[in-house]
């Protein structure tokens, strides 16, 4: 067959295009800690499984960076030691920038249809004001390439994502690592190349921040916490929702509230334990190592109290 | 449904599967069919106004084909010229009307005046309008005869590639291709339609939405916390976004056009490689740009009655021109300083001789007088996107205080470097060929790479938030 000029020109950068899926795949592991994190979640049950093998408990803490500078793993191994429990294996299922869609399609694709015994003992939610309502997915390559399992792509396809585009995205991230991954390099690039660009994306983006909307305002739904919660085959009282600080003062969605009350889930509302200082937040967004782990103390202190 | 969005080009796709299995007429009715869902998709209401300048335009022409009465034909061209321009005129500019109302009002020391009701702008308005418009003067003027078929016709006015951004398409030139049978997809044709298209996509995607967020950035900015490279350069990245955005559009348009047979008009040719505003205007939005000469600048005259009056004539249609983008001042005073422009080169050329301009400068020279001109262009943009006249001097006094290399121009200029830097290099090599469709005649494997960069850039270094077309406001 002899192939006139444009289908060698398609051919070749389908050909071109093919190859750079190869080498993306080759080297995913290497493109980000955060990558990594994810790929790594599929082990979480087979950890659970052995630990339970050795005696021990587990603890999986759902959420995102918020999750991963608040609870900390050391303060909630210091816990189970402080009862005399044996050191417990903790695992974060908490990759960056995430929210509820992620963290539920996770769950649901780690857990669901697995042994009993790859269930973790106790789970803690580590959110926002906002991490769990059921806002527009964040990342639909995200979830598509890293999170999601085919079980769940028709709720996703038709209730999470909003438009025609999203759901493109979401297909064609869940075959291709290079669309999963498009838009890592960029900020790559930039930041180590571009002179003064670190600033300049801090203004830009300073330009266009949103304003936070009041407590009390905000009129979302939480279906997508709701099925996350019913997908835990963990006793409730096992399970808390650990309202992370914020700069800011806030209070969860009433939504979130009803449907982890109606669970019979506890939660840990920031807006009890104390105000915090602006100091705590160095990069002013996380608590810092310290007040990490005074708020991991606490949190713990609610989910295994002294008996 | 963008030209930048997965939803266009799955429409696309399954517009193309079904109408490359249709004969001609078949066709017709169904991108009549895939026109109207396009439209619909951003407002099923303004769908009847299309239908309703659809209807009344096949009435008017009709009625002026049949008529042998002068009288009578004048009468029709003027009911058609009174309600398209009175329709565009509503919707376009009544909130203006009110605006400018009330602040007479207000001088006078009146109560504003609120309207009961305010009015959305149908997307695309004035690129549908202007097309109907010169079909029934072309009629009129016995330029073109009247389209027999409502359905052609309809297809005409409603072609979805060019419906709400352009080109606006001559009766004479795409009529035709409507009430004939079309070329089948060839191997050239696909060619030249994929080389636009991913240009296009390019120009879109990579230049204009990301020139965006550089240019938004200083134009929202209060300009006293701007120093004037920082001005600068936001004003550069408008003129690129702005370029991008439209040329894009345009180049997306005829390239989707090609797949199916049609071949519209050339609506960008390399402006920013012009070396006076009449080139400018030559290579800039070639169809709005020649519709005005057509319909306005010569039935005004043209340069037919005296020096004096050509003046005039030119920088009245620049002024409508300018208007005809948005009702707001800032938009006149850019038409205006066209004209002016326009005018001022017009004298220069007769001081220095008509044939001064057709005398091959020397590279140098050109050289020259490209920057010059695409400096001038890029002062008049600031009235063009600036929300005020007041805020357009400001940014511009901005530019003579302070010219310290801030980490925003170093970072902006990088990344202009970085979008924009190939870009010109390319259009540089096609100005030096004088051939818009240089690529398609260089080898396929050179063809081949600069698909594949293209396809990385897009994927890789699409802006991180896609902005709407800037037209499409238009």
């Amino acid at each position: 067959m002899k192939l006139n000029n444009e289908a060698k020109v398609v051919l070749v950068v389908v050909l071109g295009v093919i190859f750079l899926e190869i080498v993306s795949r080759m080297f995913e592991p290497r493109l980000s800690a955060d990558v990594r994190q994810m790929l790594s979640q599929k082990e979480i049950p087979e950890r659970i499984g052995k630990a339970r093998s050795e005696g021990r408990e587990s603890v999986l803490v759902l959420g995102n960076s918020l999750a991963r500078a608040s609870l900390l793993e050391s303060g909630i191994r210091e816990r189970f030691v402080e009862l005399g429990r044996p050191d417990p294996e903790v695992l974060y299922l908490a990759p960056d920038g995430s929210d509820i869609s992620d963290w539920t399609a996770a769950y649901r694709h780690c857990f669901l249809g697995r042994s009993p015994s790859q269930a973790p003992d106790y789970i803690l939610i580590g959110t926002g004001q906002t991490h769990l309502e059921d806002n527009p997915v964040v990342s639909p390559e995200k979830l598509a390439a890293y999170h999601a399992g085919r079980e769940d792509y028709g709720i996703i396809l038709w209730s999470w994502l909003g438009t025609t585009g999203e759901r493109c995205r979401f297909l064609s991230a869940s075959v291709s690592r290079l669309m999963a991954n498009r838009e890592r390099l960029r900020p790559i690039l930039f930041y180590n190349f571009v002179p003064g660009f670190e600033e300049v994306a801090r203004r830009l983006n300073e330009a266009e921040k949103t304003e936070v909307v009041p407590p009390g305002e905000r009129n979302a739904s939480a279906g997508r916490f709701g099925l996350l919660l019913d997908s835990i085959p963990v006793p409730p009282e096992r399970v808390m929702v650990a309202a992370i600080p914020l700069p800011w003062s806030y209070r969860l969605n009433k939504a979130v509230l009803e449907t982890a009350e109606k669970r019979g889930v506890r939660v840990f509302a920031v807006e009890v334990l104390r105000e915090w200082p602006a100091e705590a937040f160095p990069d002013g967004y996380h608590l810092s190592a310290v007040d990490g782990a005074i708020y991991t103390k606490a949190v713990m202190a609610r989910l295994l109290p002294q008996r | 449904m963008w030209f930048n969005s997965f939803s266009f080009w799955l429409f696309l796709a399954v517009v193309l599967l079904v109408y490359h299995r249709l004969g001609h007429r078949l066709q017709n009715r169904f991108l009549l069919l895939a026109s109207y869902f396009f439209y619909g998709c951003w407002d099923w209401r303004f769908l009847f106004l299309i239908l309703f300048t659809t209807a009344f335009e096949h009435l008017v022409t009709g009625r002026i084909a049949a008529s042998g009465d002068p009288r009578a034909r004048k009468r029709w061209v003027t009911a058609s010229l009174v309600v398209e321009l009175g329709i565009l005129g509503l919707f376009k500019y009544f909130g203006f009307f009110i605006e400018e109302f009330n602040r007479i009002l207000g001088v006078l020391g009146l109560e504003h005046w609120e309207p009961a009701f305010q009015l959305i702008l149908p997307a695309g308005i004035s690129f549908y309008t202007f097309q109907a418009l010169s079909y029934t003067i072309d009629v009129y003027r016995g330029r073109t005869t009247p389209c027999r078929h409502f359905l052609d016709f309809a297809l005409f006015i409603s072609f979805f590639p060019q419906l709400v951004a352009g080109p606006i398409e001559r009766s004479n030139h795409l009529l035709p291709q409507v009430e004939n049978p079309r070329p089948r997809l060839s191997e050239a044709r696909f060619s030249a339609g994929l080389y636009l298209v991913m240009t296009g996509l390019f120009l879109k995607v990579v230049i204009a939405d990301n020139m965006a967020w550089l240019a938004n950035f200083v134009f929202d900015a209060t300009p006293g916390e701007l120093n004037g490279a920082e001005v600068l350069l936001g004003i550069y990245a408008f003129a690129f976004q702005i370029y991008g955005d439209f040329a894009g559009y345009s180049a997306i348009a005829i390239g989707v056009s090609k797949w199916m047979g049609f071949d519209l008009m050339e609506n960008f040719r390399r402006p920013y490689f012009a070396s006076n505003p009449r080139e400018f205007w030559q290579r800039w939005h070639i169809s709005l740009s020649s519709w005005l000469r057509d319909y306005l600048y010569i039935p005004l005259g043209g340069n037919r009655e005296g020096e004096g009056k050509t003046r005039r004539n030119l920088i009245l249609t620049m002024v409508l021109g300018g208007l005809w983008h948005g009702a707001a001042w800032t938009f006149v005073v850019w038409g205006a300083i066209h004209g002016v422009w326009l005018v001022l080169h017009r004298i220069w050329a007769r001081r220095f001789g008509d044939a001064g301009e057709r005398r091959p400068k020397r590279r140098i020279q050109r050289v020259l007088a490209v920057m010059g001109t695409f400096q001038l262009v890029c002062l008049a943009w600031v009235f063009f996107r600036t929300p005020s006249i007041e805020q357009a001097f400001r940014l511009l006094a901005a530019l003579g205080t302070g010219w310290q290399l801030t980490d925003f121009v170093l970072a902006g200029a990088s990344l202009m470097a970085f979008f924009l830097g190939p870009w010109i290099v390319f259009e540089l090599w096609q100005e030096l060929r004088k051939d818009s469709q240089a690529l398609l005649k260089v080898p396929w494997p050179a063809r081949a790479a600069f698909y594949l960069y293209v396809i990385l850039m897009l994927l890789f270094f699409a802006a991180p938030e896609p902005v709407e077309f800037i037209y499409f406001q238009f």
